[in-house]
């Protein structure tokens, strides 16, 4: 037969959001094609998308609620799935109190799913122990930008890079990570537009640009305050956009004083000059849109960096206005929409606090149920009281904390000691091989409901093709165990455009939304309320939410780890353009998987020189949490003393090595930096993965 | 050809082919469209930008993803090829010249041959040129070229369609609709037609003096690794070029063995080239955009296939997230 079918939705690898359709072939999806008239992807795709078909291919899916017994899982009935993981809620909580149970929601997941996890959580297990992996990448952007601008989301617009006389990209690889987002900057290069890149590592964007200042790891603040040094001392600051919308310029100021261009020179390793000729860049353009990522967040000083990214931002008054603002690249399709939705500890759909009383009292009213009061716990606090024996149960909806998480021991020790892990997935991962229960869910091809992407803008997601097997939507499963929990009737949903409507009425900026009128205008960007029905472009133009900005004074402070004699090496982590998360999906294509070894070191030729490492050659890297075998990739893409692993691969996986030092106020790991040593391992020798490795240890 | 017929409409001609065989046309919901069954009541909207089809027809005739063979364990059982009757109704010109070339490429492949065989092609021509096409550069449009459909219909904005025959098979399917002949001066309406939507295709020199540099080894590897340094690998150009033809082969494991399936593929890909050595004939970025371009318009390839295999669709232009198009790149050539 031929392919008839063809529906069009939205990419579900990437926070940019681009617009596909699904072309089918019976109850297979068969093909991708792009969609010209998105709003955002116009005709184009990244390598992640046009694989996508193979990514959510039947083959290796869950068919069928598993249960575990010994070694093993059994297939079982969706009624005896759901009767034992009610039953084992309900004695979790019993027993210890709902503090005892969680469940970590999705960033891949829709804002329904990630409605209904918080919902579930708040009003039937009644904890406010929900949380989703934005702990690993963007927390610090939340926590950090909620104190000086009041929003932790993109300020800005995708389509605000045309607008912009000066592109600044800061601890991000758009090219990789967001590659049709990054196409776009490589466009606007083209067309005359400036490039600065603040990096350590010489990615595609860096050889491109104008000016690339190429840090030491961890020495963000020290550049940051430097720039700042610069622009106070030369007065190149906004001083009319100063005094009208920000506090706290004075501290700052003072603070930034003793950054002088040769102490951050010697600090950060880069020239005093170059530094000069960026604040100079910056402050000159008339629209400078700055993006930043995970080189920012996922350090012990996450919150801080982002504050200092705010601070230069805010200095030069380059936000507010199109082509410019403060813009965090989201990692996973729909983390700004799984932290919009309030799959977080502290705050309902919204960011409306659970600390305030008022906020608990009009949940408590529209769902009809008294909610959790106490304060929630982290992924990473759930995962240590369990180590500590103080909580028993936990769902994980198709996230996998194992390979994903830093410091996988850890995570495996804290997943192994719960009396019951419940997994929603499409597939066997790592993590759900760990799980007593196994509930199989409908991949983004197989259901209905939205992404909200990284600038803001809600999206639709449609069915393609029915769930194979018994698969079911997130929503639905935990609409059937409030009802056996808790008997708790009011997630009874008949689909997800109901609870879309529930959402849009207990959400204020997303207040103004509805299925047709998405549809309509091709996404909306939130705020969407009464005042901007059709949604928002760019943020804080005549005030900001917290009225005005503030800035922080910072003090630089480098990793928790540094190289040594021991462990001589910086590592640190990066992704790929052929790979998503953990390529749990990516991995499934044939053609993704052959263009890279699984598992690759990036390495300086100096430095392979030095260990006598060849390229593709297998080489042993130790940290002081554990060792991974993968191959070298010897590239100037990394300076000497230097190394980068990517984090898809599960044979060799870079959270093995990496320190789970978090910063103190969200508790963002530093995957970014840590010390290591390499040795090559023998020429006829392959690298072990990590299963033989363990077994090897085991003997 | 010589029978020429005038239609009440395109709807007219549709319906009746329909009566035999499946119909795939441009459809659209919402803002998307693509080549899809047509339905009794659906909107037969005929769609010549080829950016915004962005597939064309490619998928039913060389599909995306296919099954070749099944080995059970003992025996190995051929997937048989679909052989229903389709018609593939409103074809540019250009992507009919594309087909023209995958039937000389994919000649001994079974699996296109079968679809092939079963599908009859109503062309329509150009009444203006679009956004980023350059068929004329590439004789490939904007009329039909002959030879290339079964049927071709040519409109005009206040005058009733005409129906010209292409072939045989052509003149059987509409043997049994009763059809108005054309009036005596429709060759001549086509062809004063054909010369407007030419005259309105845009001047392209960067096309012809691009290639002229290419073929006289004029663009040095330097250009190439620049322009390479940006392809993101993403396959979207092989996606959509109505000439591309790589795939790759993958075993699914089912049952006791397992079953052969193809994918499109893409030699963008540093994996596709790749040799199990690790020796790798184009090992940089810029080799491979080169051999790209090469492939698709270089002097070899026009001498083997009497064509340049690019007919100058333009989709690549709006499919690459790096600039790196036809025109983008074409454009940069000639400029050095
Ligand atoms: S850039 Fe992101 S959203 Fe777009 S196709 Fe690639 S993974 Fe999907
Ligand atoms: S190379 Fe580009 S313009 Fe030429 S046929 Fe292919 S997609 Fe069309
Ligand atoms: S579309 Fe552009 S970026 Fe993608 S593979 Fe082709 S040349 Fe490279």
């Amino acid at each position: 037969m031929g392919t008839l079918c063809s529906v069009a939705t939205t990419c579900p690898f990437c926070g940019v959001g681009c617009g596909m359709a699904l072309r089918t072939e019976g109850t297979r999806v068969v093909g991708i094609e792009p969609l010209p008239r998105h709003r955002i992807s116009c005709g184009q795709l990244c390598a992640k998308g046009y694989a996508a078909a193979q990514g959510i291919d039947p083959r290796d899916r869950v068919l069928r609620p598993l249960l575990r017994q010994g070694g093993d899982f059994c297939e079982t009935s969706w009624d005896d799935a759901l009767e034992r993981v009610s039953e084992a809620l309900r004695d979790a909580v019993a027993e210890l109190g709902p503090a005892a149970a969680g469940v970590i929601s999705c960033a891949r997941a829709t804002n329904e799913d990630n409605y209904a996890a918080q919902k579930f959580a708040r009003a039937v297990l009644q904890t406010n122990n929900v949380d989703h992996c934005a702990r690993i990448c963007h927390s610090p952007s939340v926590a950090g930008l909620r104190q000086t601008l009041g929003s932790g989301a993109m300020t800005n617009s995708i389509d605000d890079i045309e607008r912009a006389d000066l592109i600044v990209i800061c601890g991000c690889d758009p090219t990789e990570n967001h590659s049709v987002l990054g196409g776009r900057v490589m466009a606007a290069k083209l067309r005359g537009a400036r490039l600065l890149v603040i990096d350590p590592r010489k990615t595609r964007l860096a050889r491109m640009a104008d000016l690339h200042l190429q840090l030491a790891p961890g020495t963000n603040i020290a550049l940051l305050n430097g720039l700042l040094h610069i622009i106070f001392a030369r007065g190149w600051q906004n001083r009319e956009f100063l005094e009208a919308r920000v506090d706290g310029v004075e501290a700052v100021a003072e603070k930034v004083r003793d950054y002088d261009p040769a102490r951050v020179e010697a600090i950060t390793g880069v020239p005093a000059t170059d530094l000069e000729r960026a604040a100079r860049m910056y402050t000159e353009a008339e629209a400078a849109l700055l993006c930043y990522g995970m080189g920012i967040t996922q350090h012990t000083t996450g919150t801080n960096n982002v504050m200092a990214v705010s601070n230069l931002v805010l200095a030069a008054g380059q936000i507010g206005r199109p082509g410019t603002g403060i813009n965090p690249l989201r990692g996973q399709n729909n983390v700004q929409g799984a932290c919009d939705m309030g799959a977080l500890p502290n705050v309902y759909p919204g960011y409306q606090p659970v600390a305030d009383a008022a906020v608990r009292a009009k949940f408590a009213s529209a769902w009809g149920r008294e909610v959790a009061s106490a304060p929630g716990l982290t992924s990473l606090g759930m995962q240590k009281a369990a180590r500590d024996s103080a909580f028993r149960a936990m769902i994980i909806m198709g996230e996998d904390p194992v390979v994903t998480d830093p410091d996988q021991n850890q995570v495996e020790a804290a997943l192994r000691a719960l009396d019951t892990l419940v997994v929603f997935e499409l597939t066997l991962t790592e993590t759900a091989k760990l799980a007593d229960v196994v509930l199989p869910v409908a991949s983004f091809a197989e259901k209905d409901g939205t992404f909200t992407n990284c600038e803001r803008r809600v999206q639709r997601v449609r069915a393609a093709v029915p769930p194979p097997g018994e698969a079911r939507p997130d929503w639905w499963i935990l609409g059937k165990l409030a009802r056996r929990v808790a008997g708790y009737e009011g997630m009874a949903y008949d689909g997800a455009e109901a609870i879309f409507d529930e959402l849009t009425s207990l959400t204020p900026s997303y207040s103004a939304m509805s299925y047709p009128r998405i549809e309509q205008r091709g996404g909306l960007q939130w705020p969407c309320d009464a005042e901007h029905p059709d949604g928002t472009p760019y943020l804080h133009a005549g005030r900001f939410p917290i009225g005005r900005a503030r800035m922080v004074p910072l003090e630089h402070q480098g990793p928790a780890e540094r190289p040594d004699s021991e462990y001589p090496l910086w590592l640190t982590t990066q992704r790929l353009h052929y790979h998503y998360g953990c390529g749990s999906m990516t991995r499934k294509s044939p053609l993704l998987e052959r263009e890279t070894p699984p598992g690759l070191l990036f390495i300086h030729p100096d430095d392979a020189a030095t260990h006598g490492l060849v390229q593709g050659g297998g080489v042993r890297v130790c940290s002081r949490r554990g060792v991974v075998e993968t191959r070298a990739l010897i590239s100037d893409q990394v300076p000497p003393g230097l190394v980068s692993m990517p984090y898809h691969f599960k044979e060799a996986p870079s959270n093995q090595l990496t320190n789970d030092a978090q910063d103190p106020l969200t508790k963002m790991p530093e995957l970014k930096a840590c010390a290591v040593r390499i040795e090559a391992l023998p020429a006829e020798v392959a690298p072990r993965t990590r299963a033989e490795l363990a077994q090897e240890a085991a003997r | 050809m010589s029978d020429v017929y005038e239609l009440t409409g395109l709807r007219q001609l549709a319906d009746h082919l329909a009566r035999e065989a499946r119909v795939v046309a441009p459809q659209h919901d919402g803002e998307h469209r693509c080549f899809a069954l047509l339905s009794e009541d659906g909107d037969l909207e005929i769609c010549r930008e080829p950016s915004q089809l962005p597939l064309a027809a490619k998928p039913f005739l060389f599909a995306e993803r296919e099954s070749l063979f099944v080995f059970d364990g003992a025996r190995f059982v051929e997937t048989p090829a679909p052989s229903e009757p389709l018609v593939l109704f409103g074809l540019t010109a250009c992507d009919l010249t594309a087909i023209a070339y995958l039937d000389r490429f994919f000649e001994g492949d079974p699996h296109y041959v079968a679809r092939r065989r079963a599908a009859l092609l109503v062309g329509v021509d150009c009444e203006r040129g679009c956004r980023d096409g350059f068929c004329d550069a590439m004789d490939a449009g904007p009329g039909v070229r002959d030879g290339s459909a079964d049927l071709v219909v040519h409109t005009a904005p206040d005058a009733s369609p005409l129906l010209f025959i292409g072939s045989e098979r052509g003149a059987a399917a509409v043997a049994g609709l009763a059809l108005e002949p054309a009036p005596a001066d429709a060759t001549e309406r086509r062809a004063r037609g054909l010369e407007a939507a030419e005259a309105s295709l845009g001047a392209r020199p960067h096309i012809a003096a691009g290639i002229a540099r290419l073929d006289a080894g004029e663009v040095s590897a330097e250009l190439w690794e620049e322009l390479g340094l940006r392809c993101l690998a993403c396959s979207g150009c092989t996606t959509v070029c109505p000439t591309c033809t790589c795939f790759t082969t993958t075993d699914e494991p089912e049952g006791d063995g397992a079953r052969r399936l193809r994918y499109w593929d893409s030699c963008l890909f540093e994996g596709f080239q790749r040799e199990a050595s690790g020796h790798h004939p184009a090992p940089t970025a810029g080799m491979r955009l080169e051999r790209f371009f090469r492939h698709k318009l270089g002097e070899p390839v026009r001498a083997r296939f009497g064509r340049a295999t690019c007919v100058g669709c333009g989709r690549c232009e709006s499919a690459c997230p790096a600039v790196l198009g036809i025109h983008s790149t074409l454009g940069r050539i000639a400029a050095t």
